[in-house]
Formats: C-alpha cells, sequence, structure tokens
C-alpha cells in the first residue's frame, strides 16, 4: 500500500469498535427483535394477526418488498453506470452503493417469505410453478440479481482483502476469512487482467438485470387486470421510483459513515452534490410519470377508475396520499432546488423524505388498488396490526443492522481503486460555484 | 345614416323576397286518408357475436292487411353516439326488407326500423331488441403462454447465468495464478495483453486483434449452443406449462337460483351468473326459481332446454317455496356458452343469462 496512513485510516472501522458502535447496534438489535417476536407470532397463529383480509390480501409485507427491491438499484445502478461510463469520481463511493444493493435485497426477499404464512408454501413454486407467470418470473430474476450483486461487490473487494489479510487485521476468525476471499491475490499483471475482465463484465451486464428486476417486480401488478394497476408505464415507474430510492439510501450512508468513521477525505462534497443533482433529476421524472398516470386514469373518467382514484385523493387513502405527494416528491424538489444541492445537512433532510415519500408510494400502488374492487361489491379496508408494523420495523432496523456489521468486517470505501489513482477525485472540475457547504 | 339606409335597403328587399320563398316551398298537404301500416320485424332467435345474419322487416298496409312493395324501410341501431343506420331497403313484392347484420360483441342491441310513408301510406316502425350472445370460443390471446415464452425466458436466464459462471473462472484463475509460483515470462507477456486492451471500458474489451477472435467467436458460439440447448431440456423436462395433470372427468354438482330483483335490478336474474365445469364432465344443475311466474334455461350448443316451472306462495303467510328443476348433461365441448331464459319475462329478460365456461383439457 503506496500510502499506509490513508490504509489506517480506511481500515480502522475494522480494527477498532468503540463502545459507541454498540450503543449504535443495541437499540437496532432491540428493534430487530420485536420483529423476529412479531414473526414468531404471526408463526404460529397464523396470517390472521395481520390486518390482510380476503380484500386486502397484499399489505405492508409486499409494499415493504418492492421498496426494499427498489432501494438495491443503488449499488448496481449508480456503481455500474458510472463505472462504465467512465466517472472517475464513483470510486469512493462504489463500495457503499453495492453492499447496500446485496443487504437490501436479501433483506426484501425475506418478505415474500413473510406474507406467504407458512414458509414451506414456497415449495409450491418449485413443484406447481409455471414460468409462464409473473410471479415465478420475479423468483428468478430476485435469485439472478442477488447473484450478481454478490459477484459485483465481491470482484473490486479482492485486492483490498489482499491488503487486510497482509497488514494482520483482525482475530484469527477473521484472518481466516480475509485469506480465503482474497483468493491468493499479489497483484500480478494476470491476476489484474482476470479481475478487471470480471469487473467489466458484471458492470455491463449488471445493468439490464438490475432494470429486468424492477420491471418484472412491476409487472406482478402491471400483469393484473386489476383497476390501479393495469398500466403500461409501471415498468419504467417502478424502476425510476427504486434508482431514485437507492439514491437517496446511499447519501444517507454516506453522511452517516463519513461523520462515523471520519472519511472526509475521500467522500467529498462533490459526491453529495452529483448524487444530490441525480436524486433531483429522477424525482421530477418521477413526478412527471405519477401526474401521467394519474391523470391519465381521471380524465377517462371511467366509473371503476374513478372509484380507485377517489379513494386515493378523497377517501380513506387521502392523508397518505397528498401527504406523499407534498412530503415526498414536492419537499424533496423545494429542498434541494432552494439549497441548490449544496448543504449536506439539506440533502439528507431531502433524502428521509425521499425514502419516506418512496415507502407510502408503494403502500399506495399495493393497497388501494386491492381496496376497491372492481365487482359490484363493498370497498374493503386494511388496517395493518402491531405484528406487521414490528416486521416492518424489524426489516428497517436490520438493514441498518447489517450494513453497521459490513462496515465492520470490509473497508467501506475501495482501498486500491482509490489509491491507483489517488489525485482522481480531484480531477474531475469541482462544479462551478461557491464553495460547498458542509 | 348611410349604414342605416343600407339596413333598410336590405330589410324590404327580404320582405319582398319571403312570398317568392313561401311560393317555392308550398306547405306538406294536409294528410289526407293515408292508410296506416305496420312493420312487423322479428328478432333472429340466437345471434352469436361474429356471425353474419340477416334481419329481416315486413311492411303491411293494416287497412288492406296486403303487403306494400317498393317501399323504402330504413334500419338503424342505436348506438351510445346516435343512430348508426344499417341499411335502406326497398321492401319486395312480399313487403319484406333485410339488411344483412354482423355483431360484434355480446350484449343487447336495439334496432329500429322506420319507414317514412307516402302519399297513399302512413309512416310506421318497429323496434327491434336484439340479444347477442357470445361466441363460443373467446379469440385466442395475442402473446402465447405455451413453449416459446418458456423457451425465451430459460435461454436468456441461461445466458446471464453462464455469464456468471465465466466470471467465477476468472476468480478461480486469479486464485489459480497465485498459488502458483511467480512467473516472469507469464507476467510480462500478460502485462502486454492488459496494455493492449483498453482500460476498464466495459463491453470494448470483446475486440481482440488476430486469431484470439476466431477462437474466441468459437468459444461464443459453443457457449450460446450449450446455452439453448440447455434451455430446451429444460423445457422438454417441464413438458413446457410446468406441473400438469389429466383431468378425470368426472360428475359435478351445482346449483343456480332465480332470484327475483337481484340486487335491486328491478327484475330477475340467475344467481350466480358464471359457472365453471371441465369438458367431458357430467353437468347436474339444480335450478330453484324463487319467482313466481315461469322461467327457462337453455344452452342451445349443449342441447339443454327446459321451463322452470313458477314458484308457489302461501296464500295467507306470503311465504314462497322455489321450485326445483335438475338439469343434467355432458359438457361435451370446451369454450364458453351462454345459458339464457327461454320465456320472456319482462323488461329484464335479455339481461337473465349466464355463461357456462367449459375448460379444455390443455
Amino acid at each position: 500500500m503506496e500510502n499506509q496512513a490513508d490504509f489506517d485510516r480506511l481500515v480502522s472501522p475494522l480494527r477498532k469498535t468503540t463502545w459507541r458502535f454498540y450503543a449504535v447496534l443495541a437499540p437496532l438489535a432491540a428493534v430487530v427483535a420485536l420483529g423476529l417476536y412479531a414473526y414468531y407470532v404471526q408463526f404460529t397463529t397464523g396470517l390472521g394477526v395481520t390486518g390482510m383480509n380476503n380484500y386486502v390480501s397484499w399489505g405492508l409485507y409486499i409494499s415493504d418488498f418492492v421498496f426494499f427491491i427498489g432501494v438495491s438499484h443503488a449499488g448496481t445502478l449508480i456503481s455500474a453506470i458510472l463505472r462504465v461510463s467512465g466517472a472517475e469520481w464513483r470510486k469512493p463511493i462504489t463500495r457503499m452503493a453495492e453492499s447496500i444493493t446485496v443487504i437490501a435485497i436479501s433483506v426484501g426477499a425475506l418478505f415474500p417469505l413473510i406474507d406467504l404464512g407458512g414458509p414451506t408454501r414456497l415449495l409450491n413454486l418449485v413443484e406447481f410453478g409455471r414460468i409462464q407467470s409473473p410471479i415465478l418470473w420475479d423468483f428468478i430474476s430476485i435469485a439472478t440479481y442477488l447473484t450478481g450483486s454478490l459477484l459485483y461487490l465481491y470482484l473490486p473487494l479482492v485486492p483490498d482483502l489482499a491488503a487486510i489479510r497482509e497488514q494482520q487485521v483482525g482475530g484469527p476468525i477473521r484472518r481466516k476469512l480475509y485469506g480465503f476471499l482474497a483468493m491468493k491475490w499479489r497483484s500480478s499483471p494476470s491476476q489484474k487482467r482476470r479481475l478487471k475482465r470480471g469487473i467489466a463484465i458484471m458492470a455491463v451486464l449488471i445493468i439490464p438485470i438490475a432494470i429486468s428486476v424492477h420491471t418484472v417486480v412491476s409487472w406482478i401488478f402491471g400483469m393484473t387486470l386489476r383497476v390501479g394497476w393495469h398500466s403500461t408505464i409501471f415498468g419504467p415507474y417502478f424502476v425510476v421510483g427504486a434508482i431514485l430510492s437507492g439514491i437517496a439510501t446511499i447519501i444517507l450512508a454516506m453522511a452517516v459513515f463519513r461523520r462515523a468513521y471520519h472519511l472526509e477525505r475521500w467522500i467529498k462534497p462533490l459526491h453529495f452534490r452529483n448524487l444530490g443533482l441525480m436524486m433531483l433529476a429522477l424525482e421530477l421524472i418521477l413526478i412527471y410519470f405519477t401526474l401521467s398516470e394519474y391523470l391519465t386514469a381521471a380524465y377517462g373518467s371511467e366509473s371503476a377508475d374513478t372509484e380507485w382514484l377517489n379513494s386515493l385523493a378523497f377517501g380513506p387513502y387521502a392523508y397518505m396520499f397528498w401527504g406523499m405527494v407534498a412530503g415526498g416528491f414536492l419537499a424533496p424538489v423545494f429542498i434541494l432546488a432552494l439549497t441548490r444541492v449544496k448543504s449536506i445537512a439539506w440533502l439528507v433532510v431531502a433524502a428521509v423524505c425521499v425514502n419516506v415519500g418512496m415507502w407510502f408510494e408503494r403502500l399506495l400502488i399495493v393497497v388501494p388498488a386491492m381496496a376497491t374492487p372492481q365487482m359490484p361489491v363493498s370497498w374493503g379496508t386494511y388496517t395493518p396490526t402491531w405484528v406487521e408494523w414490528s416486521i416492518t420495523a424489524g426489516a428497517i432496523a436490520g438493514f441498518a443492522l447489517l450494513y453497521a456489521v459490513f462496515s465492520k468486517l470490509f473497508p467501506l470505501v475501495s482501498i486500491w481503486e482509490v489509491s491507483e489513482e489517488a489525485p482522481a477525485p480531484e480531477a474531475v472540475p469541482e462544479p462551478v460555484g461557491e464553495e460547498v457547504a458542509q | 345614416m348611410r349604414r342605416l339606409a343600407l339596413a333598410a335597403t336590405l330589410l324590404v328587399l327580404l320582405l319582398a323576397l319571403l312570398p317568392a320563398v313561401a311560393a317555392a316551398f308550398p306547405p306538406s298537404p294536409a294528410p289526407t286518408a293515408a292508410d296506416p301500416t305496420a312493420i312487423e320485424a322479428v328478432s333472429p332467435s340466437a345471434l352469436v357475436a361474429g356471425v353474419p345474419t340477416t334481419l329481416v322487416a315486413t311492411l303491411r298496409d293494416t287497412a288492406t292487411s296486403s303487403p306494400v312493395g317498393g317501399a323504402n324501410l330504413t334500419f338503424a341501431e342505436e348506438t351510445t353516439f346516435g343512430w348508426l343506420v344499417l341499411g335502406n331497403v326497398t321492401t319486395n313484392a312480399q313487403g319484406e326488407a333485410g339488411v344483412g347484420y354482423e355483431p360484434v360483441y355480446n350484449g343487447t342491441y336495439t334496432v329500429v326500423v322506420s319507414y317514412a310513408g307516402d302519399g297513399s301510406h302512413a309512416p310506421s316502425n318497429a323496434t327491434l331488441s336484439l340479444m347477442v350472445l357470445a361466441a363460443s370460443s373467446p379469440p385466442p390471446p395475442l402473446i402465447p403462454t405455451d413453449r416459446l415464452i418458456v423457451f425465451v425466458i430459460l435461454a436468456v436466464v441461461g445466458g446471464v447465468w453462464a455469464t456468471y459462471a465465466f466470471v467465477g473462472l476468472q476468480i478461480l484463475g486469479i486464485r489459480s495464478i497465485g498459488s502458483r509460483p511467480e512467473d516472469e515470462e507469464f507476467e510480462s507477456k500478460e502485462l502486454e495483453k492488459m496494455e493492449k486492451e483498453p482500460e476498464d471500458a466495459g463491453a470494448s474489451k470483446m475486440r481482440v486483434p488476430g486469431n484470439a477472435n476466431a477462437s474466441r467467436a468459437v468459444v461464443y458460439l459453443a457457449v450460446s449452443a450449450l446455452v439453448l440447448s440447455g434451455a430446451a431440456v429444460g423445457l422438454l423436462l417441464m413438458g413446457g406449462v410446468g406441473h400438469t395433470e389429466a383431468y378425470n372427468p368426472s360428475t359435478v354438482s351445482l346449483q343456480v337460483t332465480v332470484v327475483p330483483d337481484f340486487r335491486g335490478a328491478g327484475w330477475d336474474s340467475f344467481v350466480p351468473d358464471e359457472l365453471v365445469v371441465h369438458a367431458g364432465d357430467t353437468v347436474k344443475i339444480t335450478v330453484y326459481n324463487e319467482d313466481t311466474m315461469d322461467h327457462g334455461f337453455a344452452i342451445d350448443a349443449l342441447g339443454v332446454n327446459v321451463v322452470l316451472p313458477a314458484a308457489s306462495q302461501d296464500n295467507t303467510t306470503g311465504d314462497i317455496t322455489p321450485s326445483v328443476t335438475p338439469i343434467t348433461f355432458t359438457a361435451s365441448t370446451a369454450g364458453a356458452f351462454t345459458w339464457y331464459c327461454t320465456n320472456p319475462c319482462g323488461p329484464g329478460h335479455v339481461t337473465m343469462i349466464g355463461t357456462l365456461v367449459v375448460l379444455s383439457d390443455d
């Protein structure tokens, strides 16, 4: 390693863990435990403990599933697109993005299982599954996506793991793990050639896979002949929302870890600004898609469409719907535009708004369409129970917990990539304008 | 002033023209003793969507009760946006005129046949209420959910996983190089190769000069062939449509009730109005009639036609005891068949229908 001081700074979270880390970990673990207990209650007494019923058979769980799979688009798309397009400033943030992907898919993929009630029902998919059904497409594409993301996270880790192994970081078990995962890397040209080939292939391959995954998720809804779901815009609508919540999540992760692990030298205001601009652009596209989707349905005034939109805009979901529009769509745009994407603190506020808004957006796609049936019967209602809320909270805490643990096992910044071209971040012209406030 | 004069002149001219105009369009003569007429038109008994038919009407002079030939009858269908003229047809010597009609969708349609009248015949019209049944087999889906789509999915997914395997081989290559002692000559060659390749540029790495290109093409072809044949094998293993089991026809017992004023409809309905069976099943439908008048139950394509007797009502308590009519038949062919009431029972008669879906085995 050329710069020992940089190396030490970047691997210091792996070397020592302070009480502060456990102080953060403990409440997260408590919430996860609550979620596990709620799942135990559901597992032993059945899905009756949830608010789901024969009208609304998909509730919080499926919304959480869509949300987490959406968040997972952070890594692949940001790091792969920037890698393929040769944007050098991406180097310090790619690993954070890629690890978000793997963790978010792992957490999100649990939700269909939770939603099934008895997890053994998954076997029905193997025994009775038909490849013609979007549900099985979903199963296949998520398994493919998780494998690809793991490969894509792992490949750039290899040189770092070799360096960590050399420097004797961690106890005997971790040393063994690093030694195994380092694949006897010694930075020889032949190894570098294979590594770069692997990374190049995965960076290109993972982009269509990521896009297809959220498109397939949207097709589960879009290919159902149901008012509120049967829409041609659903594929791109879901993908844009996914990248948006992914970017918001990586901004949050960057802000947290930059503070906690003192990564200011690598994670610069430039990164926040660039990602903030991407978030603003995607938010505007999402607003445009939302307007297009709802206006098209509203203008036609077909009775079923009108009933569904009425329930959203003026009915039981009105608070959530207008809250999402104001807090999740408009507020981030105004914050980002007014601060001109220059304040990290405001960027974090906007990212939180975006993520909360996106979660409600998923919920408002799943539930109201089910609650307003097209048959001449009354509307359904759905009120999530404490079990569903606890499992949802447990999943969010579990995501944070896994991320925290990951940050203690692997360096969050790709050491070999940032030291390969040390002046890389500076090489990119800083955005024109005043100095970025921190 | 000049404008006013101009306007006054125009007005005078107009007034002078009025008698001339009136003379050009004499008022229609007061109706003389024209003979009253009537149009007889009969709805075809079973109209099916997509099947062309002819609507026939007969014009009669009701005073002499003889047909009126050479008269012009207009057939018009009521649509959401007004009247669609189906045709203007001149009656023959028997007073008959016919127009071709091909209903596109099932439903109830209104066609009015009208006669404008002439000097000796008064105008008249007749209304036809047409009940069009659904075609017995719906059109096939645009995207065939058969083997082709399964093959495409398996091939695409297989290609992705084959690429993963290739990336996995790169990782194993790194490991095997690392476990060998360092080889100066090999490494310098590799360095040369790497320098020739574009730096970290994704797909553009595929361009390699010389013989390597040919051997690489062979490898790609081989991998593609492997993936495609793998997908084909997967397809064969799954039979293309996943888990299927041959269905053994059996006897299916079902119930249908004639409910008066169902959900405030104002008339009678069959409840439920859709039943699903498999081809070859022996279908036993028990029909309860809760209405105090006769109805009927017919499925033309399956040769079912029975009368549902009226329910009996207790004169003192008003309690209604429904009549029970068992129907047994074999669902010989697959398709969607409409059953309908055969007794014209009132304004809701045309909506008193239901659908028997007979699933095919595949």
